[in-house]
């Protein structure tokens, strides 16, 4: 290891960190779920509620509780979907690649 | 030359498997999503114990056929972009001399994760990606540096072997 090289980590490090500063927190959040690119449903994350997304891509069974977002179960292969757990800030993202469905919550506006 | 396609073949073949490993024992790595990407020890092995071009080949024909046994035209997308994007970087950092074998893979794993991620945000057109730079890229860091390290003892010990 060099000299160069931690300086090219701690470069790298700042770089990733750059995407932090432009998150903010607060005010009331929806959950925006698309599936292949088109929006398929926004819901509020006020109210606790279970809402299937089933397409012709496979069917995810995502849940909303206590203002946080996931996805309870997944008939995809890798169920990245499901281990991501729950979500609740504005920018975050639960995505199902292998079912184009993504999940975002945002600021509701 | 024949030794060299068939020492290459080899390579792919290694990478294939290591891939298929790890696609059947996910590690839960620090955040969903993230891998290892034990298959990328083969690719910075062969930019140094070959070269850039070399280790193209490799990584090209890995992705291919990994898309064509275990996934499909979307994934062959992530991982050709993650792959050649980031083999691209670490041909120029090797080049410029500056780095070790270490700086060259982390920088590489860094590549690999923003690649995917810019991709991600092309397919699902969706710039919440952005957000999770700040966990997929340190993470591409860590992981980079790991590779690095068993490529190194491998580059060390094949050395060994040679003289």
């Amino acid at each position: 290891m060099k000299i160069n090289d931690i300086l090219l980590i701690i470069v790298l490090l700042l770089f990733s960190f750059i995407p932090l500063a432009f998150i903010n927190r607060s005010a009331a959040k929806i959950a925006v779920v698309s599936v292949n690119n088109e929006h398929y449903k926004t819901v509020s994350l006020d109210k606790d509620a279970v809402l299937t997304v089933k397409t012709k891509y496979g069917e995810n069974i995502v849940k909303i509780e206590n203002n946080t977002v996931a996805v309870e179960s997944a008939d995809c292969a890798d169920k990245i979907c499901v281990r991501s757990g729950k979500i609740e800030n504005a920018g975050e993202v639960i995505a199902c690649l292998p079912h184009r469905l993504l999940i975002e919550v945002k600021e509701d506006d | 030359m024949i030794k060299k396609t068939a020492l290459l073949a080899n390579l792919v073949a290694l990478s294939l498997i290591l891939f298929l490993i790890e696609s059947v024992l996910p590690l839960p790595l620090f955040a969903p999503g993230a891998k290892l990407g034990i298959a990328q020890v083969v690719t910075v092995f062969t930019l140094y114990y070959f070269s850039a071009k070399d280790a193209f080949l490799v990584l090209l024909t890995r992705t291919t056929l990994s898309a064509m046994f275990f996934g499909g035209p979307t994934i062959f997308l992530y991982s050709a972009a993650g792959g050649i994007f980031s083999l691209f970087i670490m041909t120029l950092l090797k080049k410029s001399g500056k780095f070790s074998l270490y700086g060259v893979s982390a920088a590489g794993g860094f590549c690999h994760n923003l690649a995917q991620l810019i991709v991600a945000y092309f397919i699902l057109n969706s710039n919440a990606f952005f957000h999770y730079i700040s966990v997929l890229c340190p993470v591409g860091i860590a992981t980079g540096l790991v590779i690095g390290y068993v490529a190194s003892e491998i580059l060390r010990r094949m050395k060994l072997l040679k003289s």
